[in-house]
C-alpha cells in the first residue's frame, strides 16, 4: 500500500493495481500519466480520477451509460493500439468508458461525449479518445430538470 | 475566412513559417501534411477542444456544488419523460 495526496480526500492509501495509465497523457495535459480513481460513496455515481502526478490534478467522471445508455463508442486506430485493443471493445465487459465533468461557475455540469476516457480493463491503460466526427458534444449538459436520471 | 483552392501536391504558407500541403484528397476526406516551427502547436481542432474542456474541468470544483449533482442522478425520472431504463414501479 502507497499513500498519495489528493485534491478533495486528503492522504489517502491505494495499492498500485488500481492505477490507471494513460500512455499519452490527456489533451491539454500530455505530462499527466498515472490516475487513480477513487470512489466516494458520499458522492456516486461520480468517480474521481485523481492525478498522482499531480495532487491538485483531479478530475470528476461519470461512466457514459449513465448519460447515455445507447452511447456508440468510435476509436481511431491510433488510439486503440495506445491501450492494446486491435479492435473496438466491448463496454463495459472490455473497457471501462467514462465521460469528464466540468462545472461552471453558475453550477452548470457537462460532460464531454465527445472525448471519453476508455479504460483497457486487462492492462489498466487508458486514453481519453477524441472523436473525429461531430455527433456528440464535448458539452452535453447534465443535472438538467427531468432529463437525469440513473439508468440501471 | 479567407477561402483558398488547393489541389493534391499544393500547398498553403501561414506566418512565413507554417506550411500545409495536401497529400491526398478524396470526396470524403483530405490528407494535409503540416510543417511547423516545433513550439507552435498543431492539432485536430476538436482535440483542442477536449483540452479546453479538461482545464476547466481540472478547476476545482467547491464539494458543495456536487451535492446538488448527485442528488440529481439519483432523483427518479420526471413521469413525464420517457428517459431512463428505470424498470416501472
Amino acid at each position: 500500500m502507497t499513500t498519495c495526496e489528493t485534491r478533495y480526500f486528503g492522504t489517502i492509501r491505494y495499492d498500485e493495481p488500481s492505477v490507471i495509465t494513460f500512455p499519452a497523457g490527456l489533451p491539454g495535459f500530455p505530462q499527466s500519466r498515472r490516475f487513480l480513481p477513487v470512489d466516494d460513496p458520499a458522492h456516486r455515481p461520480l468517480l474521481f480520477l485523481q492525478s498522482l502526478d499531480d495532487p491538485q490534478l483531479c478530475f470528476l467522471s461519470l461512466p457514459v451509460h449513465l448519460v447515455d445508455p445507447a452511447y456508440r463508442l468510435k476509436m481511431n486506430a491510433e488510439d486503440l493500439a495506445l491501450i492494446g485493443f486491435d479492435r473496438l471493445p466491448a463496454l463495459e465487459t472490455e473497457a471501462q468508458c467514462l465521460v469528464i465533468v466540468a462545472v461552471a461557475e453558475d453550477g452548470l455540469a457537462t460532460v464531454n461525449l465527445l472525448a471519453p476516457v476508455v479504460i483497457n480493463r486487462a492492462t489498466a491503460k487508458a486514453v481519453q479518445a477524441v472523436r473525429d466526427d461531430m455527433v456528440y458534444a464535448c458539452r452535453h449538459p447534465l443535472a438538467r430538470a427531468g432529463e437525469v436520471s440513473l439508468c440501471s | 475566412m479567407l477561402v483558398i483552392r488547393r489541389r493534391a501536391g499544393e500547398s498553403i504558407v501561414i506566418a512565413g513559417d507554417v506550411e500545409i500541403e495536401v497529400l491526398e484528397s478524396s470526396p470524403t476526406r483530405v490528407k494535409l501534411g503540416i510543417r511547423a516551427p516545433r513550439e507552435v502547436s498543431v492539432m485536430r481542432k476538436e482535440v483542442g477542444l477536449t483540452a479546453d474542456e479538461n482545464r476547466a474541468a481540472s478547476r476545482d470544483i467547491p464539494l458543495q456544488h456536487l451535492a446538488p449533482l448527485v442528488a440529481q442522478l439519483h432523483s427518479p425520472p420526471h413521469p413525464s419523460t420517457p428517459a431512463g431504463n428505470r424498470p416501472d414501479a
